[in-house]
């Protein structure tokens, strides 16, 4: 019936709008703003950069920065050493609990992050652990493995294993046919899983405002704080601009990463 | 080592299950070295399941194989002095041609340089010299198939595996590289076992072939034992094309039996040994290129059959005629083509008569009993 198919047809189109609107309207008002020559976000007084030159000299800015990075380094790291193995165990073994084992690795992905943050911050107190960049990693690791894991496993899927057999053949032991065999071949799947991780870590707030020690601030932290004191200022506009690109660009080569033959 | 162990591969009364599934099923074969020994039958027959238990990547379920006269079971692959050709080539995407190649010897730890040497020596064998810097995808399938040749060449094996190689091959290529494979493995001299469902293919390059079905070995022998002298139904049709007539023991001859043909009148003459007795049922098989055909009637007593051509084929080399003896019995007769002037092809609807010598008759066991 044509008149029911283009009624809803119009129901996907306003709710395609919706979606559009409310998803992409206020990054891109933030964006806008980020160059507003004006110290408010009310209203437009023309184009400028002076923000971005203001978050250059702005050096709290660039410790917390750091901060983020080598927090994110090191997390990504240790996530991707430890979602690859798991990748590789549930993709290549079968063994008791391997369904229970699989939960277990996936379910930061729909655990709220609030409740991820609020268990790791209990657990830490009542093992004693001092809050500091340890704290923040361990959290991050937490959140992230499971995205490695993911996309490792998705391409172990496409793995043609006669390989492996025709290194063995050839003299190669297991270490060896994994290192010059399985790995090359594997590695767009680590890296795109790395990239990934590495992207999460950096954007994550919730995790790490609840794990975090007295001083040691991240960015997005930083961001959070900066908008509670002086409210949202062009400044902080300028540096969510900045986070938001990084962030699409890391995510993008990470996709190219997972379709590299 | 005794030069008589060199290349001699043993597989002592070997299974192999898969779960509830055996895949083979209590196999022996003695493999001589330097021999060119082809595993044959239809897919599924375990023929590849046997392959992969000499190279190492099955474990036998029970039984023994031995390489070289050393019992490998718990060796790994990695550790055996044998290499594999693989069906989809297994070449290694991400390493060039050379690199591809040098991969054995590199595992070996042998110096750089000794390894380029042996690379180039081993790409002019099969005739690859200059693509030693592509990438395999680079490479038509026959360039493939000759790296994965090289690849295992260059390892200098005791023993060469090779599963259906030239299977993803077009005709030609593949007839190419037959000949191309055979010259080679008498160049090198090493124990070749090659496993093919294609029985012209086993025919054309093997010393000696094992016919398989389901798991079991039914005959082993050179290509002209199993042709002239298949042991049972499987391997005569299996192996080139044959007629076969149910038949009853109508009685003994010197040195062979007469026996009836269901659904023809004459009696038939095959060479025999003793063991049978009047009134068994039997299955007499016959080539298609044995069989005479003509219109005139031969002298009697004659070892053949009357009927009536249903079907004249042309087929190149030779004519195809389909005879109708009884609604039950058909039979097919290869002719040579000699060109058409001397012989000239019997019309459909011809009244023929098909006559073989006694010694082309092969007698086997009905598959009934």
């Amino acid at each position: 019936m044509p008149t029911r198919s283009s009624a809803l047809r119009s129901v996907f189109r306003i709710n395609a709008l919706f979606i559009y609107f409310f998803l992409y309207a206020p990054i891109l008002v933030l964006l806008i703003f980020s160059f507003n020559d004006s110290r408010y976000t009310v209203s437009w007084q023309g184009f400028s950069l002076r923000w971005y030159g203001a978050l250059f000299q702005n050096s709290i800015l660039w410790e917390r920065c750091l901060n983020s990075l080598i927090i994110g380094l090191v997390a990504t790291l240790i996530a991707t050493v430890l979602g690859t193995s798991a990748a590789l165990l549930l993709e290549r073994h079968r063994f008791p609990g391997r369904g229970a084992y699989m939960a277990a690795v996936y379910l930061p992905i729909i655990m709220p992050d609030i409740i991820l943050a609020i268990s790791l911050s209990l657990f830490y107190g009542l093992v004693h652990l001092p809050r500091g960049f340890a704290t923040i990693i361990i959290g991050h690791v937490v959140l992230t493995l499971p995205f490695v894991t993911i996309v490792v496993r998705a391409r172990l899927r496409g793995f043609d294993r006669q390989l492996e057999e025709a290194a063995a053949d050839l003299g190669a032991n297991e270490w060896a046919t994994f290192r010059r065999v399985t790995l090359p071949l594997i590695a767009p799947g680590i890296l795109g899983g790395a990239l990934l991780a590495f992207t999460l870590s950096l954007d994550d707030f919730v995790l790490t405002f609840f794990t975090k020690g007295v001083g040691v601030d991240t960015l997005p932290v930083l961001i959070y704080s900066m908008q509670r004191k002086f409210g949202v200022t062009p400044e902080v506009n300028a540096i969510s601009s900045l986070l938001l690109l990084n962030s699409t660009l890391f995510v993008l080569l990470s996709l190219r990463l997972q379709k590299h033959r | 080592m005794n030069r008589s162990m060199q290349g001699r591969i043993e597989l002592r009364q070997v299974t192999k299950c898969f779960g509830a599934v055996t895949a083979v099923d209590g196999i022996s074969l003695d493999i001589r070295g330097g021999e060119f020994f082809s595993l044959l039958g239809p897919s599924g027959c375990g023929k590849t399941t046997t392959l992969r238990l000499i190279a190492g990547f099955e474990r036998p379920t029970t039984g023994e194989i031995l390489l070289e006269g050393v019992s490998v079971t718990g060796i790994p692959p990695h550790r055996r002095n044998v290499n594999t050709v693989f069906q989809s080539y297994a070449l290694f995407p991400h390493l060039t041609v050379e690199e591809n190649i040098g991969f054995g010897l590199k595992m070996k730890r042998l110096p750089k340089s000794e390894i380029n040497l042996q690379v180039e020596d081993v790409l002019s064998l099969v005739k690859l010299t200059g693509l030693g810097e592509r990438k395999p995808s680079e490479l038509s399938g026959g360039q493939q198939q000759r790296v994965a040749l090289a690849r295992a060449l260059v390892n200098h094996p005791a023993i060469l595996l090779l599963d259906e190689p030239l299977a993803a091959l077009d005709l030609k290529l593949r007839k190419q590289m037959q000949i191309e494979l055979k010259v080679l493995q008498r160049q090198v001299g090493i124990t070749f076992v090659y496993v093919t469902h294609d029985q012209g293919e086993a025919l054309s390059l093997s010393d000696r072939i094992a016919v398989m079905q389901d798991g079991r070995v039914l005959q082993i022998g050179t290509p002209s034992d199993l042709y002239e002298h298949p042991n049972c139904h499987f391997v005569a049709d299996f192996i080139g094309q044959s007629n076969f007539f149910p038949a009853t023991v109508a009685g003994h001859r010197e040195g062979g039996l007469t026996l009836r043909l269901t659904g023809a009148e004459s009696l038939i003459e095959v060479p025999a040994e003793c063991g049978y007795h009047p009134g068994q049922e039997v299955i007499l098989a016959v080539r298609p290129e044995r069989l005479q055909i003509s219109t005139n009637p031969p002298p009697p007593p004659f070892n053949g059959l009357y009927g009536m051509v249903s079907e004249v084929m042309y087929l190149g080399t030779l004519l195809q005629y389909t005879v109708s003896v009884s609604d039950s019995l058909q039979v097919l007769v290869h002719q040579p083509n000699l060109g058409s002037d001397s012989t000239p092809p019997i019309p459909r609807a011809s009244k023929v008569y098909i006559t073989w010598l006694p010694e082309h008759g092969i007698l086997l066991e009905s598959m009934t009993s």
